[in-house]
């Protein structure tokens, strides 16, 4: 019963945090710079729980963050659904072919899921959408998925005291243990 | 020993010693007289002096200098900061001033204007910059609902999306799901406004014989009462019209840019307001002065635009020299500013 109840707490922590680095993003990224393209900030806490969390949790977990950060857009729910969960599953698949320990890793991974966002969002508006992306701010692409990995290791030792706090086990390529 | 019994020359000279300063005492200084003994003594003392007064004058003057320096470095770090304080004094003035020309704009138009409004601050924009849509701070709370039109003095933004207690989201017209229904203002055809990127907009649905020319005007048509009719949504810049089909479709520049969006106006209720009259010529910052303008229309050539000064916040605020605008839809040359 407890350890379900850190597991909500867990999720929920992630949620939150979510939804406040997105709103940094939206909000105060434009107060202090303007329109220029803010990192994706919400991108982390989706790659840290997709390296570092099971398949299915990954499912669900992308699922409530698509579900909550679709609040702040106005891009239908089902195409940032679709969007995010490829990212995670994609950063899965990704972690299988290559790893290593290190902050840089993190940070890779960061910029190319931001990177991949964009692009199957740009895919899944083709074949689903009712109005296909027909002019891609390419250009805005490239600078979040170049912003977004500095500010990475800022927000995974925040992720991994989420885990601490909740009494998640940490992950063994955090504490050395992994060998793959 | 024979208290009496001294040497008398000894005694002389005692004497002598004791009675040299007393007569020199005596001894009446003349001005101007400088005895051979004392000249070596004066220019030692004198060079002894001079070198103990240059020492302790350069002792001083570096002193004074180190002290002077600590001092003016104080004062440097002083009216260092004192400037960077002014100069931040200076830049939240700038910003209020412009603030204020931009309310008082706001202000005026709202005073203006049959539609009720409501103005409101931009805090946020969209999550995806594939996206157009911002989000503003008034809410269901300050009767706010679904599908009322957002505008700004320049012309339409977009409409309301979804709304909370305090805040709501904002469609852009540049948004590629925005639709909002429009008008080409010289002949009248219908078509619908929707997103291309975040720089344009595309009327769509034209039925193929209508006449959209470049440089044409497109106002909202005020079908649906979510914007006032005849209000401004952009100007033509380019017609496609492919070998088949039954509509074509024209390339339209927003008057507004979401990227400079600031503070907007939710029409709550567009009272039946018709621009049309009042948007004569020209696009823009103008319609301010054009809304203050005699309300009959007199034609005129296109010299007789509006200036550029007639379009700056100060000339809008004041009462602007009377100006004549040709006729909304007679006059089929209007040129767009």
């Amino acid at each position: 019963m407890k350890a379900k109840a850190l597991l909500v707490a867990n999720i929920f922590l992630f949620l939150a945090a979510t939804l406040l680095l997105a709103g940094g993003q939206t909000s105060f990224w434009l107060q202090i710079f303007g329109y220029f393209p803010p990192p994706a900030l919400w991108i982390p806490g989706l790659v840290y729980i997709a390296l570092f969390r099971s398949t299915l949790t990954v499912i669900i977990v992308s699922h409530l963050i698509a579900i909550a950060l679709a609040t702040s857009t106005a891009m239908p729910e089902g195409l940032m659904m679709i969007s995010c969960l490829a990212v995670a599953l994609s950063v899965q698949i990704f972690k299988t072919r290559f790893y290593w320990t290190a902050t840089t890793y993190f940070m890779l991974v960061c910029g190319l899921a931001t990177l991949m966002f964009h692009l199957y969002h740009f895919a899944a508006s083709w074949v689903i959408a009712d109005h296909p992306l027909t002019s891609p701010a390419v250009s805005a692409w490239v600078i979040q998925a170049l912003l977004t990995p500095l500010f990475a290791p800022l927000l995974f030792p925040i992720f991994r005291w989420f885990d601490q706090i909740t009494h998640r086990t940490e992950p063994p390529e955090i504490t050395g243990a992994y060998s793959a | 020993m024979n208290f009496f019994a001294f040497d008398i020359r000894k005694l002389l000279i005692v004497i002598a010693v004791i009675a040299l300063p007393i007569l020199s005492i005596n001894m009446k200084r003349n001005p101007g007289e400088d005895p051979w003994y004392r000249r070596p003594f004066t220019w030692f003392i004198a060079e002894s002096q001079g070198g103990y007064s240059s020492f302790t004058s350069g002792v001083r003057g570096t002193t004074s200098m180190y002290l002077n320096l600590m001092g003016i470095k104080k004062d440097n770090m002083r009216m260092q900061r004192e400037n960077e304080e002014l100069r931040a004094q200076l830049g939240a003035l700038t910003e209020l001033k412009l603030e204020n020309e931009r309310l008082n704009q706001l202000l005026q138009f709202k005073l203006n204007t049959k539609m009720r409004l409501l103005a409101s601050k931009v805090i946020a924009r969209d999550l995806s910059p594939d996206h157009e849509s911002i989000r503003i701070n008034r809410g269901y709370r300050q009767g706010l609902r679904k599908q009322m039109g957002v505008i700004t003095v320049q012309g339409v933004v977009g409409y309301v999306l979804s709304t909370e207690m305090d805040t709501a989201q904002i469609l852009v017209v540049t948004d590629r799901s925005a639709a909002v229904d429009a008008l080409v203002q010289r002949t009248r055809a219908r078509g619908l406004v929707s997103g291309k990127d975040s720089n344009s907009v595309r009327l769509r649905y034209l039925e193929r014989a209508d006449d959209v020319a470049v440089g044409d005007a497109v106002v909202t048509s005020g079908m649906k009462g979510s914007f006032p009719k005849g209000f401004p949504v952009g100007k033509v810049t380019s017609v496609r019209k492919t070998d088949f089909g039954i509509s074509q479709e024209a390339l339209v520049e927003p008057v507004v840019m979401p990227s400079n969006l600031e503070e907007v106006f939710v029409v709550l209720d567009s009272g039946g307001e018709d621009f049309n009259e009042k948007l004569a010529t020209g696009f823009g910052a103008p319609l301010l002065s054009k809304m203050n303008q005699p309300s009959q229309p007199v034609a005129s050539p296109p010299s007789a635009l509006p200036t550029p000064a007639a379009s700056t916040p100060a000339a809008s605020t004041s009462s602007p020299a009377p100006q004549t605008v040709a006729p909304p839809i007679a006059d089929p040359v209007v040129k767009v500013q």
